[in-house]
């Protein structure tokens, strides 16, 4: 962990000498950011602890004794398709972090910095394909581009062009990065509305082409949340399970996801094998995030300065209604196409492909079904305050440790940076069955398991890291000066922190609130292991239904589900908008 | 400077933490000799009559099923024992067959002692079994196992049977002129080459051919399959939807009680073979080890493979009985015309992971 302590990045805000007594100890400061030290390490500890302990045991979990052993490292890699299965994992990945990273910045970009019309809309449009619960989304994606019956297939046929085998690596990388867009958007918006616009009007004014502007300017200024963006996406990219479980093994393109499927397969599950696994993602998340800061140190630019600061949109003259164009064929293909896939699943009592003599079967049963389900209600209800809990949580501890990590000198900063960030290597299957274990098996003075707070620390440790991603770019362009010139004028830390930095990083604190709330909503891998009688969520019951039920209904509650978001999600956005963001 | 060490004295009592994850999870892994002890209290409850039970159980006032059963199906399930039993609250956890050994077994080691009767696939219950997670008790008025199987003595609830069949489009088979499949060895035809879906992970499945057709000729029949570049599923729902969506037209894994009830909703787009033998698995029940409501829990057992628990079974599920007494639906089970093909009932980790690494290697899975 010590590569991520990188000395040289942000100009650090040493305080003014003080005298150093007992008192100091109790200085709000230093108790709110030990206090989020200690939680943010000790949520990070379980799961590590239990991925390095499974990879590092015989047996583990299993029903014999087990002993230490490298034996779980050896076979791993050097099973057969080893080499195939890393450099299938890097390309599918990788490629989906670069086309994401360009799509959702872009857009972000748009929305943020331009007078492009219809920007509204394409707020919107851009967040709903991360609120499709990723098992929908991904069948549905299937069933329109299978390659001889799919409805997107016969469209593109009726152009002329050739179809598209979803059943690929290309397959694979589209539909993933369809669904991941949201996330490099949300940072994109977050990284442009807290950017300062004076630099690209001077340039502008000193004669630069808006394109010069663009690329010398906002795209230098974007890049260390861009890096932080790609990174993000590549590793939530190698870690989730419905694109290549769904489309990758029936394609026969398999990577790191699906063989913690088949390791989980057996009985007992071979953790080992899956512990193996996430180490080795680990080290890879470890090194790109070592580099991200290297190149993010270099060009690093403390924007937000004490001289006024606004974010101003630049008109894009013609080009507005190229962006405009963009927008619209963003929201048909990555919005319109799987949503109506969606719709027209959940209104049929069996799924047929689209098609006129289907059209007279059309029903509401399914949605009937639904509500007729005696546990939904009670799991809406968990979903919401175990998603809304964890966004907060996550949004006010990531803020607190990117303070430290970003504003501060104290020493384990890199530490904490990098324990912060850690989980997001960890599969959530380990982590699901390492916060069972634990709060089982350890001597702890509560009992968490059975409530709604195991669920909550879960999903708290899974989304931490990207909150801290969407967050500490927006930290990283507020100059130190405020904060000094907050203390010199007799403003207590907390004081500062509550009115320089809270209002500054609206942006990205809203980001980090959103994504943490909607992910945690939708997750399943883990919470498969937490939820208890009464304490079920409605990812659970979405992927019960997946497994145990037929695909109509299943499509129903995703309909349900994506319109009961959007209005969440919308909801929180008004809030912010009437309290929150004061820009310049 | 000191307030430089500030945070990592913070951090030391973590690491406290983390050693101490270390030192729980080595010390579980001998922890299970104390639950011998609650045997013999426990076996009072086996020789009581139902009235006796009942009584008992009502005072308990209520009970927890861990089980597979789908989602909507479990509070029918619960309002039919409620109908003879009111004053039992019945709270049931539902998981996949293969998280439940992990959840109770977990539970077990830490001391929580949840669930009182557990439902599951044979072999995952085998394994609870292995584990020493169950308590052995034989239910009232069971009926005889079919013919052949042998369950250990306490262990014999089976609360119903899982068939494997082949699916298909028909519309699609008869727009493409092809012949409709009858069996597995028809999907090994090179006109079926890509053209149908499987579950490399359907041991169950695999363990029925390998018991019936002997293990040689089953495995030479999986590698043919596999040699004709099926596309692999990851869940029933999802061969059944492609099927319905006619791409890949035919399914070598779907379950009979689920292809009977999508083919009631979509007659045109779904069809299904039952073979001659019929790959046959049981699920079973048993009263889990240390249960909080004991009494409740045996009254719960007794009255699920009863006559009025296995009617309620097979209504509300359409899943296969193995009561005499109990009509099944006559399109997945029917004995005299698809004699059943039974799998290993609890199978052995050993033999369970030997044929899936089989089934893998032959179908080219990960």
């Amino acid at each position: 962990m010590a590569l991520l302590v990188d000395e040289t990045a942000t100009a650090p805000a040493e305080a003014p000498p003080r005298r150093r007594d007992w008192r100091q100890l109790l200085d709000p400061r230093y108790l709110t950011l030990a206090v989020a030290a200690l939680v943010v390490a000790y949520l990070a500890l379980v799961p590590i602890g239990t991925m390095v302990y499974s990879s590092l045991r015989t047996n583990f979990l299993g029903l014999g004794p087990g002993t230490w052993t490298f034996r779980n490292y050896i076979d791993t890699f050097t099973s057969d398709g080893f080499g195939t299965l890393v450099l299938n994992s890097f390309v599918y990945a990788g490629a989906t972090a670069i086309v994401c990273t360009v799509i959702g910045f872009l857009l972000a970009w748009l929305v943020a910095r331009t007078n492009t019309p219809g920007k509204g809309f394409a707020r919107v449009a851009a967040l709903v394909p991360l609120i499709v619960p990723g098992i929908l989304n991904t069948v549905a994606w299937s069933l329109l581009l299978s390659p001889q019956r799919g409805t997107a297939n016969a469209g593109l046929r009726h152009l002329g062009l050739p179809a598209f085998n979803v059943f690929s690596l290309h397959g694979m990388i589209f539909v993933q990065s369809m669904h991941v867009v949201p996330i490099a958007y949300l940072m994109g918006v977050a990284a442009f509305a807290s950017m300062d616009s004076s630099l690209e009007e001077a340039s502008l004014a000193s004669g630069a082409s808006p394109w010069t502007t663009f690329r010398v300017i906002t795209l230098r200024m974007a890049r260390p949340a861009m890096l932080s963006a790609g990174l993000l996406m590549f590793i939530q990219t190698i870690s989730t399970f419905e694109v290549p479980q769904l489309i990758g093994v029936p394609g026969r393109r398999f990577v790191f996801v699906s063989r913690i499927y088949s390791a989980l397969q057996t009985f007992p599950p071979d953790y080992g094998t899956v512990g193996c696994i996430g180490i080795f993602v680990l080290v890879i998340a470890a090194v790109g995030l070592w580099m991200s800061r290297r190149m993010s140190a270099t060009t690093a630019v403390q924007t937000i300065t004490g001289k006024g600061f606004r974010a101003t949109g630049q008109d894009i003259g013609k080009w507005r209604w190229a962006g405009f164009a963009f927008f619209v064929l963003f929201f048909l293909v990555a919005v319109a196409l799987p949503i109506l896939m969606l719709i027209w699943s959940s209104l049929l009592p069996g799924f047929q492909q689209p098609s006129a003599e289907a059209l007279h079967q059309l029903t509401f049963s399914n949605y009937a079904e639904i509500f007729r389900r005696p546990g939904l209600v009670n799991s809406v209800k968990n979903s919401f305050i175990t998603a809304v809990a964890a966004g907060v949580i996550v949004t006010v501890l990531a803020a607190l440790v990117a303070y430290i990590t970003v504003k501060t000198r104290l020493r384990g900063r890199g530490l904490l940076d990098g324990l912060a960030t850690v989980p997001i290597a960890v599969p959530s299957v380990v982590m699901g069955v390492g916060i069972l274990y634990w709060y089982l098996a350890a001597p702890l003075p509560f009992h968490l398991y059975g409530t709604l707070a195991i669920l909550i620390v879960a999903f708290v440790t899974i989304t931490l890291p990207y909150g801290m991603r969407y967050i500490v770019p927006g930290m990283a362009q507020i100059k130190d000066e405020l904060e000094e010139a907050a203390t010199a004028s007799g403003a207590g830390w907390w004081q500062a922190f509550r009115r320089i930095f809270v209002p500054l990083l609206m942006p990205s604190l809203l980001a980090a609130f959103l994504y943490a709330m909607i992910v945690s909503f939708r997750e399943v891998s883990a919470a498969i292991f937490l939820y208890s009688s009464g304490t079920e969520v409605v990812s659970i019951q979405i992927f019960d239904l997946f497994s145990n039920g037929s695909y109509p209904v299943v499509a129903a509650l995703g309909v349900v589900l994506v319109l009961f978001l959007s209005i969440l999600a919308g909801g929180v956005r008004l809030l912010t908008r009437r309290f929150g963001i004061r820009n310049g | 400077m000191r307030r430089r060490r500030r945070l990592s004295s913070v951090l030391l009592p973590v690491g406290l933490a983390g050693v101490l994850l270390g030192a729980a999870a080595c010390g579980s892994s001998g922890g299970d000799s104390g639950a011998a002890a609650a045997n013999s209290e426990n076996s009072s409850f086996d020789s009581m009559t139902t009235q006796e039970l009942a009584a008992q159980a009502a005072k308990e006032g209520s009970l927890t099923w861990y089980t597979t059963f789908a989602d909507d199906d479990v509070q029918p399930m619960v309002a039919a024992f409620n109908k003879t039993y009111p004053n039992i609250k019945v709270n049931a956890l539902r998981l996949s067959a293969d998280k439940i050994p992990q959840r109770i077994i977990t539970e077990q080691r830490g001391g929580k002692h949840n669930a009182d009767v557990v439902s599951g696939d044979s072999p995952q219950v085998a394994q609870l079994l292995q584990a020493g997670a169950l308590q052995p008790y034989t239910p009232k008025d069971l009926a005889p196992l079919p013919g052949g199987l042998d369950l250990p003595e306490g262990y014999e609830g089976v609360i119903y049977i899982v068939t494997t069949a082949v699916g298909y489009n028909p519309k699609v088979v008869k727009q493409k002129g092809l012949p409709a499949p009858t069996s597995w060895e028809d999907l090994t035809n090179p006109v079926w080459k890509g053209q149908f879906s499987i579950d490399p992970g359907a041991v169950n499945w695999y363990d029925s051919l390998v018991q019936s057709m002997g293990h040689d000729k089953a495995l030479d029949l999986l590698k043919r399959l596999g040699d004709n570049q099926p596309r692999f599923v990851e869940s029933h729902t999802q061969a059944l939807t492609q099927v319905q969506a006619g791409e890949p037209i035919a399914a070598a894994t779907i379950y009979g009680y689920k292809a009977a009830s999508e083919k009631k909703k979509t007659p045109d787009a779904v069809e299904f073979v039952n073979s001659d033998p019929l790959p046959s698995s049981l699920t079973l029940v048993d009263v889990v080890k240390d249960a909080p409501h004991p009494a409740a829990a045996r009254l719960f057992t007794d009255w699920i493979v009863s006559k009025d628990g296995q009617t309620a079974v097979v209504d509300i599920t359409n899943h296969t009985s193995i009561r005499p007494d109990v009509k099944n639906d006559p399109t997945v089970w029917n004995e005299q015309k698809w004699p059943p093909a039974w799998g290993k009932p609890n199978l052995p980790s050993a033999e369970y992971n030997a044929e899936l690494a089989e089934m893998k290697s032959a179908l080219h899975a990960p």
